[in-house]
């Protein structure tokens, strides 16, 4: 059960920046990230008396986070396109002539946008999140051995992209 | 185990989520091939770029909309829980002596109806006389 110590101000106030970053750098949309995270604490509200294990706080947000963000992405694209297992990781939205004149923690933003938002949330959630790859299933409800292979294919790809804009640059 | 199934490995160990025995496996491949190196150094560099990257912190708004509308929820859900106790009151208030009549009453016309409806009532203590000789009284219980 949730003791006194997690009432919901101060769980509010412990992850809010927390859910909204995580929420910004899925939707990379300040405005949706705000109604995303404004609708998870709304939620977070609702049910927080009914979490049985408070160890398992962080995952229940951030799965209520996950949740609330892929309602938005969805208005936004075709179902299908989010849920199509393809070799074809990046969305091709943002022309590459914008890219090449950002700085490289700049250009590593932008392949991170670029990213299908499947692979994007798995390293958003380890490499800022931090979290564990069971945690991490435990929120996206993919097993663990997914996890470990999503997050394989998800730095294959950033690396690929990387490189191949990085070797652009040069050549201009 | 290939090189593209250490490269799995490589982006695990960097996740420091690989067994004592995996990493080991890997550690003696990685000393043999410059290709998983070349990946593992590439991986270490992706990571302190992806680091790089200032979290954006929730807007000030944030806290007054988030709030209010936890606040609002809180009234809306007080607000049904009145109602509710308003409509009982309304229906079932009344002083204390005569509830606790009421439930004598109850109690008494249950247990009236009780006795009346026992299923033990329904059965009857008979005496039958067998006109037959030598006579024979028998006694017992008939449904």
């Amino acid at each position: 059960m949730i003791d006194e110590g997690q009432s919901f101000v101060h769980v509010y106030h412990r992850y809010k920046h927390r859910v909204y970053a995580y929420c910004y750098r899925l939707l990379r949309h300040p405005q949706n990230a705000e109604d995303a995270t404004q609708e998870t604490f709304v939620k977070i509200h609702r049910s927080l008396d009914k979490l049985e294990n408070a160890a398992s706080l962080q995952a229940w947000i951030f799965s209520i986070a996950r949740n609330e963000a892929y309602t938005i992405l969805r208005r936004q694209r075709p179902t299908t396109e989010l849920e199509e297992e393809t070799e074809n990781v990046w969305d091709e939205e943002n022309p590459l002539e914008k890219v090449v004149q950002k700085e490289r923690a700049g250009i590593v933003q932008h392949c991170l946008g670029l990213l299908k938002p499947s692979y994007r949330e798995l390293l958003i959630l380890r490499e800022y999140e931090e979290l564990s790859y069971a945690e991490i299933s435990r929120i996206t409800g993919a097993s663990e051995s997914a996890v470990k292979s999503g997050l394989f294919k998800a730095r294959r790809a950033m690396r690929r992209k990387l490189e191949s804009i990085l070797k652009e640059r040069k050549e201009l | 185990m290939n090189c593209v199934e250490y490269e799995e490995q490589v982006s695990a160990l960097i996740d420091n989520e690989l067994a004592d025995q995996e990493s080991e496996l890997l550690f003696t491949h990685l000393s043999k091939c410059a290709t998983c190196r070349a990946t593992l150094r590439s991986e270490l560099e992706l990571r302190v770029s992806l680091k790089e990257d200032v979290p954006p912190l929730a807007p000030k708004e944030l806290d007054e909309k988030v709030l209010s509308a936890v606040s609002r929820a809180e009234q809306q859900l007080d607000a049904r829980k009145m109602t509710r106790k308003a409509v009982w009151q309304h229906h079932v208030s009344m002083p204390w002596p005569l509830a606790a009549a009421i439930a004598g009453l109850f109690l008494i016309g249950g247990l009236a109806v009780t006795s009346v409806w026992s299923p033990f009532n329904k059965t009857q203590v008979r005496t039958v006389y067998i006109t037959a000789l030598p006579t024979v009284e028998v006694n017992g219980y008939f449904p």
